[in-house]
């Protein structure tokens, strides 16, 4: 009786030998399953909070943190920042360089933004602008102001002389 | 991370679920306890700091364990006789009990598993739904005290996340208090104890082999192991659906009201973690009324129970929809405008119904999001169709279920304009693969091999029928004094 169970044993190793080398279990383990192995070692070496969200949340993540690194040089004290949408900054050649939406800049960074068709869009007082292939801040004291920086973001023009993502 | 925390939450989650399981007088075998106590554990878990906000307690480090340990006392005063040292005993003797075979895919699901448990310790929480509502709700929740914290006044046009059910929010909101500030270990303690519970329903009806390749199958579908790491709802919503459904049919079964009691509380977390659910719990109630109507139940009754069941699941759907949403939040909210009331245009339903059978379950990239799962479904069901020709009541009712999901999950995107085809649609589909998971255990087909392999196994034994009931539980003849019900 043992040798015949050690032998469904052996039987059901070798299906599952069979079952994962069909095409989409074979691609499933090696993707998700034995990929960890070696993602690990390297995982292991770095537990560093900060370097597991940059990881893990990407460009996105790493703009919010210059743009807010940005600010802290200007001293305001409820900065609400006018963000252009991801064309504005695939057109000027930095594709890389992901814009966070204003909920998840908030929830990366405590700071306010806001996006070209919001309805808040006239209370900003910070906008961002790709001068020269430099991320920079710039201050909006008026209606005018915004108006302008949204006519930069509605006809970006092509900057040629970009090199650096950021400032 | 801190252990000590982590420690305090999986106790709390057990014995707060053994107190609600032993409240209901629900009784199943040892595992399959265990792991309904932590899963119902971390239901009740979540609940807490939406209620701390209901009364205006802060959120705090030391009013969540108060208000946790409340809870745990609470849910376990009335029930605490009921705990028994002999337990341990049979944790010993179930551990022996496990086979060659058993003891080789436990240890293959384990080595499966660990990639996903690492990634939900090492990774914050990322999908979008998740970063625009509950993760950010959490977050401000631990630097505000409460939920309803300086996020509500940002715009928030571009998302509807911050309104979705407090579910991953209160969750994220206790385990970045006390374990990580990544939160998110819950996830695998509550997709550990689903597959854990599976197994044990698996190992009731089927050979050790047969079960564990049934299981396999099931962890093996791509896009629902993502979500054993991924935060996101549709998970957990698939887990509450398909154990509030396994009780519903323990009550068909077993004819004990306590079990259909808690079936309807099942139903009442799966609306908790996404509301609309509440549809597809409607539109089981054909079925609920034909097994009020068959056992001949008296008018009085019917009416309570069908009350019931729709009653539990909207009291959770309102408090989070009608008050919290309403009078505690500072937004305008009208569930109304989120909904489609022009019914003159019937060919969306078709449209996405054919859409959702061509791209996802028989066609398309199916393969792809769920490899061979559903293939595999379709064949045992037709055999048994072709073959066999006899279904018993769990698989009859398991069939209804996920004919219910195949109908509801395009009327609600018929229903609901932002539930779409490619993400919400194809996440709601994980609702049918448990229930799929439940039917290979009564599958004709699948139950005859079983007892194909356990006679090969033990020719010479006088009696096959006591290896059987060893090696599978419920294949074992009912003990006098049970009164069963359908054909088992």
């Amino acid at each position: 009786m043992q040798q015949r169970t050690l032998a469904t044993l052996i039987a059901t190793a070798f299906l599952l030998i069979i079952f994962f080398n069909l095409k989409p279990y074979r691609y499933w383990l090696d993707s998700r399953i034995l990929s960890f192995t070696t993602e690990i070692p390297e995982q292991i070496d770095n537990l560093d909070l900060e370097y597991r969200r940059e990881t893990r949340y990407g460009n996105g993540y790493v703009m919010a943190k210059e743009i807010l690194k940005l600010t802290s040089t200007l001293h305001y004290k409820n900065p609400i920042i006018l963000l252009p949408r991801q064309n504005y900054v695939e057109a000027k050649g930095i594709p890389q360089l992901v814009m966070p939406e204003p909920i998840v800049l908030y929830l990366f960074s405590r700071l306010q933004g806001v996006v070209p068709g919001e309805k808040d869009v006239y209370k900003a007082n910070m906008g961002l602008k790709i001068i020269k292939g430099q991320l920079e801040l710039v201050e909006l004291h008026s209606k005018n102001d915004i108006d302008n920086l949204l006519k930069d973001y509605a006809n970006p023009q092509p900057d040629n002389l970009l090199k650096n993502t950021r400032s | 991370m801190n252990i000590a925390g982590l420690i305090f939450l999986i106790l709390m989650h057990f014995f707060s679920g053994r107190g609600l399981l032993y409240l209901f007088n629900i009784k199943t075998r040892l595992w399959a306890t265990i792991a309904l106590s932590m899963i119902t554990g971390i239901l009740i878990i979540a609940l807490i700091p939406m209620l701390l906000d209901l009364f205006f307690i802060p959120i705090t480090t030391e009013n969540v364990i108060i208000s946790t340990l409340l809870v745990t006392i609470l849910l376990n005063s009335t029930q605490v006789k009921k705990y028994r040292i002999s337990t341990l005993k049979h944790i010993t003797s179930s551990i022996k009990s496990i086979t060659l075979t058993d003891a080789l895919f436990l240890l293959l699901f384990i080595l499966l598993m660990i990639p996903s448990v690492w990634r939900c310790f090492y990774f914050p929480a990322y999908a979008r739904d998740i970063l625009s509502g509950p993760e950010i709700i959490a977050e401000y929740t631990l630097r505000e005290k409460t939920m309803i914290n300086s996020v509500f006044s940002l715009n928030l046009e571009t998302t509807n996340n911050h309104l979705k059910p407090p579910f991953v929010s209160g969750l994220q909101i206790v385990y970045k208090m006390l374990v990580h500030p990544f939160g998110e270990l819950w996830l695998s303690i509550l997709s550990g104890s689903f597959l854990i519970w599976l197994f044990s329903l698996m190992r009731e009806k089927l050979h050790p082999a047969v079960a564990g390749f049934c299981l396999l199958l099931f962890i093996a579908i791509p896009e629902m192991y993502a979500y054993t790491y991924i935060l996101l709802f549709d998970y957990a919503n698939a887990i509450m659906f398909s154990i509030g459904i396994y009780f519903f049919l323990q009550y068909v079964i077993q004819q004990k009201a306590n079990y259909f009691f808690f079936s309807t509380l099942m139903f009442g977390f799966a609306t908790f973690i996404r509301s609309e659910t509440l549809v597809l719990i409607c539109m089981l109630l054909p079925m609920i009324l034909f097994f009020f109507y068959k056992e001949k139940l008296p008018v009085i009754k019917r009416i309570l129970y069908t009350g019931t069941f729709v009653i539990v699941p909207f009291i959770f759907y309102y408090v989070w929809m009608g008050i919290f949403i309403k009078y505690y939040l500072p937004i305008k909210f009208n569930v109304g405008d989120q909904v489609n009331t022009d019914f003159s245009h019937v060919n969306i339903f078709f449209s996405r119904l054919s859409d959702l059978t061509s791209s996802y379950l028989l066609g398309g990239n199916s393969t792809m999001h769920y490899a061979y799962f559903i293939n595999v479904f379709c064949i045992i069901l037709l055999t048994d169709v072709i073959v066999y020709r006899k279904f018993n009541t769990e698989a009859r009712i398991l069939l209804y279920s996920i004919l219910v999901l195949y109908i509801g999950i395009p009327l609600l995107g018929f229903l609901i304009p932002w539930y779409d085809l490619d993400n919400t649609s194809k996440r709601a589909l994980f609702k049918m693969f448990p229930l799929m998971l439940l039917y290979f255990r009564n599958s004709m087909i699948l139950q005859a091999l079983s007892r194909s392999i356990i006679n090969w196994e033990s020719p010479q034994t006088k009696s096959v029928q006591a290896t059987i009931d060893k090696i599978i539980p419920q294949m074992a003849k009912p003990k006098p004094g049970i009164k069963k019900r359908g054909k088992q």
